[in-house]
């Protein structure tokens, strides 16, 4: 090294050290007014779901009805938002239970009615004490949850016979839940849309949810526990037709649930939304009207209500907040650098040659919209149909930036072909796809048509190839939620990456690449021009 | 592909590679700290670097014309009138891109080397790219006109199918390492190693030819003529050696490749500087620059 060069290495350590100083003094001094409290840096998951109903009127009177969330202590339904499309809507208390009921005169065609509500959900988990012990076997009472049904046979003797043999011997409420919980557990799976009842059930040895969480309740009520169905939505992103159905067991002055279906013992994840208690049917409607139902469920991450009481000391989280810019934007944006660092690592490190300085980076970013498969795959099929074009247009011999101007505008048009597509065919992941940079994959394109057209077209695909696999690995890293919360939480971070930067940056060492490159020549001494 | 990774098991396994100057180590030791930004304009500007070679008293390719905007491209034809060979390059261009060789010209047909005939319009749109930016990644070039060089006995020899040229990797004004880059059929006349050019490894104290190599494989004949290559010597490699030595002060650039082309008439000439020289004259030579330089005791 020369004088100069350790000068430079001199402030390299300082400009480190003096960006790291910063930043953990910056997050330091906001520590206290976080008061110790961290629980704002866990944005909250809320669901947006839209029940929609459609049928066909034939001119006659026409009743739908469902159920409709309430807030209790798992679940809060925040914003609710009703879609009647001319029918009147009319809710309804009964039995515990919100109802919905949308009514109409003479109505002829296909009409739709939606319902939209925004719930935060929290997962929950009971431990039951082992005071609780069950009464007296078969002292089934008067009360709803503890008398027999039609499809509850809570006494019918084969039911009782079995609740007497999975009643352990020291009574405990816990340890029979458990036994009743393995036992329904052990019945064979069956998708099965209608209705089993909980003895049929039992002799099947197989039930899908209802018929397992009936045979549940009906075990239960026969050793005297009171129990109840709940029917829900099991909440995952996209259109859905299935609900769902569970238990609630009565332990002390709490209400258990127990869902035997998807193995939840006296728990539920913060993903089940529950719409009613009871034995109930989730859609009724006029017979013969073409009824059709889908659930639309999305999830977005919202800041926790702490937030706002801490507004002062979030910088740019309360900033953001207050301008009304999207968290799900934010949360993004202030990852683009961290894809920036992974981006460095594959070229300076590994050597990896890529399209675009920080394309990888800001593809990852709107692959955020469209899911990774569908986006890169998206985005590779654009690059090289525009490519192709690139290659038409070169026999026209065209001045550079209007040539450009022709891709961007096939770049557009290839989109909204996307979109048009996406819609016709229900895809609407893939209509996002018009979110993507344009300009940059217009730019990338021309890139490639001129790789393939002067260095090969093995070189283009294989550059494409690596572009993608960089793709992924910014995607894998930008996507992360834990790395989103503590970036949104600590901005300070970003001096961090700086700091990465700044190291890499002097990093001298040989590329991956470059060890096969001048593989020859590693580590044998040099013959020495003579 | 089996050899490759074994090599570099091998090499591992003997210790790190401090022979072999990688890109990083390149351009944060070299360039980066030899090679001013501010100066970078030298390099990348063929007509700046003329004017500064020349008055240095280094010999150049001649500048004939230079066209450096539209209404000087709109007059093509009348400003052309009388060159019968010329080449037109950007002059900001690098790597041999859009550089144009006009071998023979019939009217307002023109021939290149390689047999392609362009009308008077074809030239006029090459020009017009060249000053519009296309080859230079910036929105204004100029397209300068110099004539067609004829390589001297020697390199006409090596290659009938366009120019070598002579690399000469200069650092702190100490010759490093140098190499000839002969075009080839699969190069298509460029002097270009990745594009399938020859490389021949030219030992700095005498100028012979130690090795050669095609597509990073060694060879010991011009897979286009069968013409024996290595162990002959370069004729006049000291006057080469010369001129590099007298252009390095010249210039405010401390880590360069120099290309350097030996006309028939004119005798040597720089034809080009660069600050981010190429990493495969390593190759080429089986010398590692980093190992090669520490010996020559620049670090």
């Amino acid at each position: 090294m020369t004088a100069e060069g350790l000068g430079v290495r001199a402030r390299v350590w300082m400009a480190s050290v003096t960006l790291l100083v910063i930043a953990a003094a910056s997050i330091i001094s906001r520590l206290p007014e976080l008061e110790g409290d961290f629980g704002f840096m866990i944005p909250e998951l809320v669901y947006n779901v839209t029940v929609s109903q459609t049928f066909t009127g034939h001119g006659d009177a026409v009743s739908l009805q469902t159920f409709l969330p309430q807030s209790d202590d798992r679940q809060s339904v925040v914003r609710e938002e009703n879609r009647s499309n001319g029918l009147d809507f009319d809710p309804q208390l009964e039995s515990g239970n919100r109802l919905g009921v949308w009514k109409a005169g003479a109505l002829k065609g296909r009409h739709s009615v939606a319902y939209e509500f925004r719930v935060r959900t929290r997962a929950v988990e009971y431990e039951i004490s082992p005071d609780f012990v069950l009464g007296e076997a078969g002292s089934t009472g008067e009360t709803d949850d503890l008398a027999p049904t039609d499809v509850i046979q809570s006494t019918d003797p084969e039911i009782v016979r079995l609740s007497d043999e999975l009643r352990p011997a020291d009574g405990q409420l816990v340890t029979y839940l458990r036994n009743v919980f393995d036992r329904v557990q052990s019945l064979q799976f069956k998708p099965f849309k209608g209705t089993t009842d909980a003895l049929t059930a039992l002799r099947l040895g197989e039930a899908s949810c209802n018929g397992r969480a009936r045979l549940f309740v009906a075990l239960m009520r026969a050793q005297g526990v009171p129990a109840r169905l709940v029917g829900g939505l099991v909440l995952k992103g996209g259109k859905r037709r299935t609900s769902h159905q569970w238990v609630e067991v009565r332990a002390g002055s709490h209400w258990v649930p127990m869902d035997p279906t998807n193995h939840h013992f006296a728990s539920l994840p913060h993903n089940y939304l529950a719409l009613y208690r009871g034995d109930e049917t989730l859609f009724k409607h006029t017979q013969d009207i073409g009824f059709k139902y889908a659930f639309n469920v999305r999830s977005h991450l919202v800041p926790a209500p702490e937030v706002d009481k801490k507004k002062h000391a979030l910088g740019l989280w309360a900033v953001f907040n207050r301008l009304g810019i999207p968290l799900d934007l934010l949360r993004i944006v202030v990852m683009v650098p961290l894809g920036a660092v992974v981006i460095v690592i594959f070229r300076n490190v590994l050597g990896f040659s890529v399209f675009g300085t920080f394309l990888p980076a800001l593809i990852a970013a709107s692959l955020r919209h469209t899911g990774f498969a569908m986006g890169i795959a998206a985005f590779a099929g654009v690059i090289l149909t525009v490519s192709l074009v690139r290659r038409l247009t070169q026999k026209l011999q065209l001045l550079h930036s209007p040539q450009l101007a022709i891709l961007l505008t096939t770049v557009i048009g290839l989109m909204l072909a996307l979109a048009a597509y996406a819609d016709t065919h229900d895809i609407p992941r893939l209509a996002k796809f018009t979110l993507f940079p344009v300009a940059i994959m217009s730019i990338t394109a021309e890139r490639f048509a001129l790789m393939e057209i002067e260095e090969g077209r093995k070189k283009a695909w294989t550059t494409l190839l690596r572009t993608m696999v960089v793709v992924y690995f910014c995607y894998l890293t930008m996507t992360s939620l834990s790395l989103q919360i503590l970036f949104l939480a600590f901005p300070e971070l970003l001096l961090v990456l700086v700091v990465i930067e700044i190291w890499l940056g002097r990093w001298t060492g040989l590329r991956l690449s470059e060890w096969f490159r001048f593989r020859t020549m590693l580590g044998r001494p040099q013959a020495a021009a003579p | 592909m089996m050899r490759g990774w074994r090599d570099i098991v091998v090499g591992l396994l003997q210790g790190p590679g401090d022979e072999v100057l990688g890109m990083n180590r390149r351009n944060v030791e070299f360039i980066l700290s030899r090679n001013p930004r501010q100066h970078f304009a030298i390099a990348d500007d063929k007509l700046l670097a003329k004017q500064v070679l020349t008055a240095a008293g280094v010999p150049v390719s001649p500048t004939l014309l230079t066209f450096s905007d539209f209404f000087e491209v709109g007059q093509i034809a009348e400003r052309l009138a009388g060159l019968e060979t010329f080449a037109i390059k950007p002059a900001r261009g690098h790597g041999g891109i859009g550089i144009l060789i006009v071998a023979e010209r019939v009217g307002d047909t023109f021939t290149t080397p390689g047999g392609r005939r362009l009308g008077m319009d074809e030239l006029r749109k090459h020009v017009a790219d060249i000053v519009f930016g296309v080859f230079s990644m910036d929105h204004a070039d100029v397209a300068v006109v110099e004539p067609r060089l004829i390589p001297a006995p020697f390199f006409a020899d090596l290659s009938s199918l366009g120019l070598s040229d002579v690399r000469v990797i200069m650092c702190d004004e100490i010759p490093a390492l140098a190499m000839i880059r002969v075009p080839t059929k699969a190069s298509d006349g460029k002097a270009n190693l990745h594009q399938g050019a020859l490389g021949l490894a030219v030992r700095i104290d005498d100028g012979r030819i130690m090795r050669a190599q095609l597509k990073g494989l060694e060879v010991d004949r011009h897979p286009d003529t069968g013409a024996p290559l290595v162990g002959r010597t370069v004729p006049g490699w000291d006057d080469m050696l010369a001129i590099c030595l007298k252009a390095a002060p010249a210039l405010p650039l401390k880590y360069l490749g120099m290309d350097l082309v030996v006309d028939a008439t004119r005798g040597p000439l720089v034809l080009e500087i660069n600050v981010r020289p190429g990493l495969e004259i390593q190759n080429v030579n089986r010398i590692g620059l980093r190992g090669r330089l520490r010996t020559l005791g620049v670090t």
